[in-house]
């Protein structure tokens, strides 16, 4: 895969007919590779599945051409555009290497969020009419709607097409565009028509229940597409297509209860068909992130090094390989993990978590509470009431707060990202040291016999007058599961990632090496202790500090520094300390906080003695 | 027919309210909706996540946002 798209890249740089020949290839693999393009393939689904049934045969080819051709013209206007541009200017060599970086730029912002282009803000708003007009308007404003994904894909090719106008004339240039765009929207195309035969061969024999899960993925890649360009879209893409909304995460809500979107349906999970066709659906979807994880590298380096011609050694260079390195490889990753987790999980309800705590003495105790809860799910809002629970049931008060301390401070995002960005050996001293410091610090308040701290009510027999049994899940009940957390957790904590690489990158480029050893490194005693008293009252979740963290260790900041400062702002915020103040009294929340930070101290100061 | 959600005030607990009430104008049920944000009023239906969804003294979910179709399709059950 690696070499394919060297050799692509250098194909393109020969003139001459294989030069066109491989920007159809290009074309072809633009959709099969990205999953912006991909998402486009839905679209076209859903929009002709508007009646109940799939439309069959030559309807099928009729409409989804039409629609390829909507995304051609789009696409060829655009390298048009370029071709005339390359000839207009002239002095291409130097205009074009500054040129496509710009237009890259503009587009990545635009990724981002932080810049909103106009053109890219009109919505595939026409779904009304189920034409083939309609399709190839679709189509057209699609092609346009994706824009930043296109030029993704595109950027190698019309950077070679500038080149060839300014040198070779604009035909061959706007030749080598429209070849690349007839690839595309013949994969596009062939996609489109044989979604009966997609169909079959996931044995959906009720039409109607194909229809309902095709526009449901649909709607959720078509979110993911419009959400690359512009944010708010989304919900009104999704809702117009008659699909549950999803939420864009921007307001800073503070729970993290689940949204779902569809009930399982305890007789579906019986059924071996559906955990068949469960399975296919998953070994596609590693074999599809394999490939992506494993193309995140050298499209990265291409990117930097070669389309946008930044020198090795530069500044820039280094910040923007860095980024387009690290974020790809992140986020995938976090989808990962955080949909195996999600899955996990499902198997550790706070129910049941309650019934293997209970009655444990004290010392297993800590230790069983500390490990259940890094794999039950825990939200901060809902710390107080499985506080409650957990003591109501005789669970003591220090293992108890050992689950408090381990669920926050040693959960599956840090995990990832330090495994991510360090190795899995950082992140298995992570794991281990958080353990230790959430079941010491329990142990140790629990000998400590604060109980008269708590507040009173708490221990008033609070006869529980009904009972709530967790839902049972089967096999694809539990990979909904996984995939609903995906889609909650990803979704909320995206931003942060790309945000907390971007600081990363800056970092890593600009700031000079070493420069941080004499303040944060191992010499400075004191730097432990500042690290933890600036992190405990800090409140942000792991997805941002870490790649921050990264990029302070790379410039000579210690360890064990770094990692006490990343304890210390994700296991202890003023938040949580607020809501713990409902039933703990404030002699008790600052032994708590107290001990938990001299905990984290120990730690940071153990790693810059050991390492 | 009672509605009851339960949570402390964060906000999916305030959406879940939002899409009770919804869901129940929707159906045309004739039905109360009402937020339980007292913890120890939360802490007699022994559930330990919240949001919660309670309808007629039963907890149906808990941990969970709702969206307003799966909120109807509980009310319909």
């Amino acid at each position: 895969m690696t070499e394919l798209l060297t050799r692509f890249g250098e194909t393109f740089a020969a003139s001459g007919l294989v030069a066109l020949a491989a920007a159809f290839v290009w074309g072809v693999l633009s959709v099969a590779l990205s999953p912006c393009h991909l998402s486009s393939v839905p679209l076209v689904v859903a929009y002709m599945s508007g009646g109940e049934e799939f439309p069959t045969g030559r309807r099928a080819v009729w409409l989804s051409s039409a629609f390829a051709a909507g995304i051609l013209a789009s696409i060829a206007l655009v390298g048009a555009a370029t071709a005339a541009a390359g000839r207009m200017l002239g002095d291409v060599g130097r205009v074009g290497n500054w040129l496509v970086p710009l237009v890259f730029f503009a587009v990545g912002l635009n990724l981002l969020g932080v810049l909103p282009l106009p053109a890219f803000a009109s919505a595939p708003a026409s779904t009304g009419r189920r034409g083939a007009a309609g399709a190839l308007l679709l189509g057209l404003v699609f092609g346009v709607a994706l824009g930043p994904c296109t030029f993704a894909f595109m950027a190698p090719l019309l950077g070679i097409a500038f080149h060839a106008s300014g040198t070779g004339g604009a035909a061959y240039g706007v030749l080598l565009v429209v070849l690349y765009g007839l690839g595309h929207a013949a994969a596009i195309a062939l996609a489109g028509s044989s979604i009966q035969s997609v169909n079959r061969w996931l044995g959906w024999r009720n039409g109607a229940r194909a229809v309902a899960v095709v526009k449901a993925v649909a709607g959720i890649a078509v979110c993911w597409a419009a959400r690359t360009s512009s944010g708010p879209r989304c919900e009104q893409t999704g809702a117009e297509m008659g699909l549950p909304v999803i939420e864009t995460p921007a307001s800073a809500q503070a729970c993290c209860a689940k949204p779902a979107a569809t009930p399982v349906q305890p007789d579906e999970a019986s059924s071996g068909r559906s955990i068949g066709r469960t399975v296919a659906l998953l070994a596609a979807g590693l074999a599809v992130w394999t490939a992506a994880y494993l193309l995140v590298f050298p499209l990265s380096e291409h990117l930097t090094y070669r389309v946008l011609g930044l020198a090795r050694e530069s500044h820039l260079g280094q910040s923007v390989a860095f980024f387009l390195y690290d974020a790809p490889k992140v986020l995938l990753l976090l989808v990962l993990i955080v949909f195996g987790v999600g899955i996990i999980q499902s198997f550790f309800t706070a129910e049941r978590t309650r019934a293997l705590l209970a009655g444990k003495r004290e010392s297993v105790g800590n230790v069983l509470a500390a490990l259940l809860g890094v794999v039950t799910p825990f939200c901060s809002c809902s710390a107080v009431p499985l506080f409650l629970g957990f003591v109501e049931v005789g669970i003591p008060l220090g293992v108890t707060l050992s689950f408090l301390i381990s669920a926050p401070m040693v959960n599956e995002v840090a995990l990832v990202l330090l495994f991510g960005l360090f190795g899995w050996k950082i992140a298995a001293m992570y794991l281990a040291t958080g353990l230790t410091v959430a079941i010491a610090s329990g142990f140790i308040l629990g000998r400590m016999k604060l109980e008269h701290f708590v507040e009173p009510w708490v221990f008033e027999s609070m006869k529980a007058n009904a009972t709530y049994q967790s839902e049972r899940l089967g096999f694809t009940g539990r990979v909904a599961k996984g995939l609903e957390s995906v889609r909650d957790i990803v979704g909320k904590v995206w931003p942060w990632v790309l945000a907390g690489i971007a600081v990363g990158a800056g970092i890593h480029g600009y700031v000079p090496e070493g420069v941080l050893a004499g303040i944060m490194g191992k010499q400075a005693w004191w730097s432990v202790p500042a690290a933890v008293a600036i992190g405990v009252p800090m409140y942000s979740n792991a997805a941002g500090i870490i790649p921050i963290v990264e990029a302070l260790l790379g410039k000579g900041a210690a360890l064990g520094t770094v990692l006490a400062f990343m304890m210390a702002v994700i296991g202890l915020s003023l938040p949580e300390i607020v809501i713990l103040r409902k039933v703990l009294r404030p002699r008790l929340i600052a032994t708590f906080v107290g001990i938990v930070a001299t905990g984290i101290l120990m730690v940071g100061w153990l790693f810059n003695a050991v390492l | 027919m009672k509605i009851q959600v339960l949570g402390t005030g964060c906000a999916k607990c305030k959406q879940l309210t939002a899409n009770a009430e919804k869901a129940v104008e929707e159906l045309g049920l004739d039905a109360t909706v009402e937020k339980v944000e007292d913890l120890r009023e939360i802490m007699k239906f022994g559930v330990m996540t919240t949001p919660a969804l309670v309808i007629d003294g039963k907890v149906r979910t808990a941990g969970k946002f709702l969206t307003v179709d799966a909120v109807m399709d509980l009310l319909r059950s």
